[in-house]
Parts: structure tokens; C-alpha cells; sequence
């Protein structure tokens, strides 16, 4: 009965609404919201995302003692740069290429020391922090994105480590390896339209551009 | 044990319900349409269908290490072909590299060959740089690419899963009959792919 309860609440769920929540007229939180969202519209940060945590995950719960503080401080320190403008924002080949490196390890599930996962993920974190910058917002406006980055991405990552750590039937485990490939060769994929002939990016109007660094500024914007 | 995971696949659920889509409606249409038209690039092909299906059944054919080592070694390997395509290296005769693939694979598990793993490996992963190459060279400029990537390798993923699921039938006599006619069907799409028929 319970497990009938919570398939029918989860299907429920499903069908809410969620257009309003794009829309919220309460000052500040359109920018907490957006900075919540950050690491998922921006498809470099939820790629290294993915991969990191799949990485870290993978290698068990003493690794994820150290690599989950090793990336909330890698957050800490790379969002207050790039709040105070030191950053503007970190070429998507130096978001993709660590996220390429993680899934190719995922995929071959070898063991690594617990001071590789730290400098890692702390790495990680520093990049996606340092990649926030709140654009168009200033002031306490800023300051809310930022927090609701650091939740956003501190949320997703720790559900991820979780899940993968749970993860212990074979089949499983091979699951985290097939994800792993998937996050590599999306990656890779990236990484090589880096090194791309000019092609016009609608988007832009203009030729050439990185490919992955189309910034939804509506997110970080008022409504 | 098991109800940890269900909590925390509950809660994961949650997350993931409370996110508002329309952050791809509204001004990233770039983002949605990139990875929609990333997603149905597979699919709309049945060369690439057939093609990745024969892989999921061929490893499920192969059983054990096979059954995991292909899913995994072939997105690998089909990025590689895909981003040769993407910065405009030449590749000769990639459709017909992909109807042939979806016959030698089909032929395979028609016949119900069991090549050593090396050697299945290989003959994966060289199919996969034609469907990696078409994917990359057919990237539609107008798409966001990273969101493109990502819908194709998850399709791309998915069928090899479809592929696997149906494999598993194997275990059972009429099963085994089924998935050897199924290589029999993936291997005469694939002729009709290369005589032009279809």
C-alpha cells in the first residue's frame, strides 16, 4: 500500500504545473531560483557535474568523506570570485575536458587514491564556481544567485554520490560505467567542435563561438 | 538497504520534479532544440537504429563480459568518429560503413557467431566511427552542439539498452530463436541500405 501511495504521489507530481515558477514577481528570488538552476541549464557545468560525481561516487564512501567538502570548498572559493568580478567566465574546453577525464575513469572503474579524488573534485567545484558569474545582477541580487548556485550544484552532486554509492548489484555498477561513456564521449564530442571549423551559431549571429557557452541570461534575470 | 535507495531515489525524483522545464522553453530554445534534434538523429535513421540495436543484442548474444564492455567501448569510440566528422576529416563511404554494419552485425547474431571478445570489440568499434562520423558531420548549425551531443549519445545509449533488453531472451529457447531472427531482419535492413532500395 505504501509503495502504491508513493507511485501514485510521484505520478501526481509529475503532471504540476511548473511554468509559474519561472515567473515568481518575489524580489531576489527569481535570482536564488536562477542561480539554482544554473548548474542545470548550463550544459558544461551539468556535464562536469555528471562526471564528477560519477567519479567520486564510483570509488566508495571514504572517497566521498573527502571529495564531497573537497568540492563544496572548490565552490566557496571560485563563486565569491567570480561574484567580485575577478572571473568573468572559464572557456567551456576547461569545463569539458575534466568532465571528459572523469567519465573515461568511470568507464574503466579504476581504483584511485583518495587525495586524487580530493584535488578532483576540489578542482571541479573551483571551476563551476568560478564559471557563475552573476551576470547582469549586482548586489544582494548576486549575492542570492550565488547561494542558490552553491545549493544547486552542492544538491545535485551529493544526491549523485549517493545514488552511485547505493549502487551495489552488479548490474549496477556497470550502469555507473555505461554513464561514465556517455559523459566521456559527450565530452570528447565538445571538445573537438572546440577545435571546429567556423560555423555560424544562430544564436550568436555571429561565426564561430564556443559551443557550449550559450548563457540563458533570462535565468539570471528578473521577471 | 533497499529502502535507503528508495528514499533516496525518492528524493532525487523530487529534485528533479521541482525543477521548472520551461528554463529550455523560454529563452534557450537553442538548448531544447539542440538536444531534441541530438536525440532524434538516431532514431529517424533506421540504418542508425538497426545498426546500435544489433550491438545491445549482439552483447547480450555474447553474454558476459561482452554484454556490458560493448555498451560502454562503443559511445567512446562513436565520439571519436564524431568529432573526426566534426572538425572535417574525411571519412569514405560512411553510409555504406553503416548499412554495412547493421548486416555484419545482424549476420552475426543470425548465425549466432561468437568471435573472442578482442575481436567483437573491434569489429564494434569499427562500425562505430561511420555512425560517430554521420552524427558529427550532420551536427545542424543551428542547434546548440553540447545539448546536440547529449541527445544523440543518450539515444544512441537507450537503443543499445532496447537492444540488451531484448537479448536477454536468449536464456530461453524460443528466445534464443527470436533474437536470431531479429539479427536475420537488422541484417536485410541493412542490405536494402546498401542496394538502395530503401
Amino acid at each position: 500500500m505504501n509503495r502504491l501511495r508513493t507511485s501514485l504521489l510521484v505520478l501526481a507530481l509529475s503532471f504540476l504545473p511548473s511554468l509559474a515558477r519561472a515567473h515568481t514577481p518575489i524580489e531576489g528570488v527569481g535570482f536564488f531560483y536562477g542561480g539554482m538552476l544554473h548548474p542545470l541549464v548550463i550544459p558544461a557545468h551539468l556535464l562536469l557535474l555528471v562526471g564528477a560525481g560519477l567519479w567520486i561516487g564510483q570509488q566508495g564512501i571514504r572517497h566521498i568523506e573527502v571529495g564531497l567538502p573537497a568540492f563544496v570548498a572548490g565552490l566557496a572559493l571560485g563563486l565569491p570570485c567570480a561574484g567580485l568580478g575577478y572571473v568573468t567566465f572559464i572557456p567551456a574546453p576547461f569545463l569539458v575536458a575534466p568532465a571528459a577525464l572523469a567519465g573515461l575513469w568511470v568507464a574503466s572503474a579504476w581504483p584511485l587514491p583518495r587525495e586524487a579524488i580530493g584535488v578532483g573534485a576540489l578542482a571541479a567545484g573551483l571551476l563551476i564556481g568560478l564559471d557563475s558569474a552573476p551576470g547582469t545582477a549586482e548586489g544582494r541580487d548576486a549575492l542570492f544567485m550565488l547561494i542558490g548556485v552553491a545549493l544547486g550544484a552542492g544538491f545535485l552532486l551529493i544526491h549523485e554520490l549517493a545514488l552511485v554509492e547505493f549502487f551495489r548489484r552488479p548490474w549496477q555498477r556497470i550502469a555507473v560505467r555505461v554513464l561514465g561513456s556517455w559523459v566521456a564521449a559527450i565530452a570528447l564530442m565538445v571538445l573537438a567542435l572546440s577545435f571546429a571549423p567556423e560555423r555560424r551559431d544562430s544564436e550568436k549571429g555571429t561565426a564561430g563561438g564556443d559551443p557550449a557557452e550559450v548563457r540563458p541570461d533570462s535565468v539570471n534575470s528578473e521577471p | 538497504m533497499n529502502r535507503s535507495v528508495s528514499r533516496i531515489a525518492a528524493l532525487t525524483a523530487g529534485f528533479l520534479l521541482a525543477s521548472a522545464a520551461p528554463v529550455f522553453a523560454h529563452s534557450e530554445g537553442g538548448l531544447g532544440g539542440g538536444f531534441i534534434s541530438g536525440f532524434t538523429h538516431p532514431l529517424l535513421g533506421w540504418d542508425h537504429v538497426v545498426a546500435m540495436v544489433a550491438v545491445g543484442l549482439w552483447g547480450a548474444f555474447l553474454e558476459k563480459p561482452a554484454i556490458w564492455i560493448l555498451p560502454v567501448v562503443f559511445p567512446l569510440v562513436m565520439a571519436l568518429g564524431g568529432s573526426l566528422g566534426v572538425v572535417g576529416v574525411p571519412l569514405p563511404a560512411v553510409e555504406a560503413g553503416i548499412a554495412a554494419s547493421a548486416i555484419v552485425l545482424g549476420a552475426m547474431i543470425a548465425f549466432a557467431l561468437k568471435p573472442p571478445l578482442p575481436v567483437a570489440a573491434l569489429i564494434v568499434g569499427a562500425f562505430a566511427v561511420f555512425h560517430g562520423h554521420a552524427h558529427g558531420t550532420e551536427l545542424p548549425e543551428a542547434a546548440n552542439a553540447i545539448a546536440y551531443c547529449i541527445g544523440f549519445v543518450i539515444a544512441t545509449g537507450l537503443l543499445h539498452l532496447g537492444g540488451i533488453a531484448f537479448g536477454l531472451l536468449v536464456r530461453w529457447p524460443q528466445g534464443r530463436i527470436a533474437v536470431r531472427a531479429a539479427g536475420g531482419v537488422i541484417a536485410l535492413v541493412g542490405v536494402a541500405y546498401l542496394t538502395g532500395v530503401v
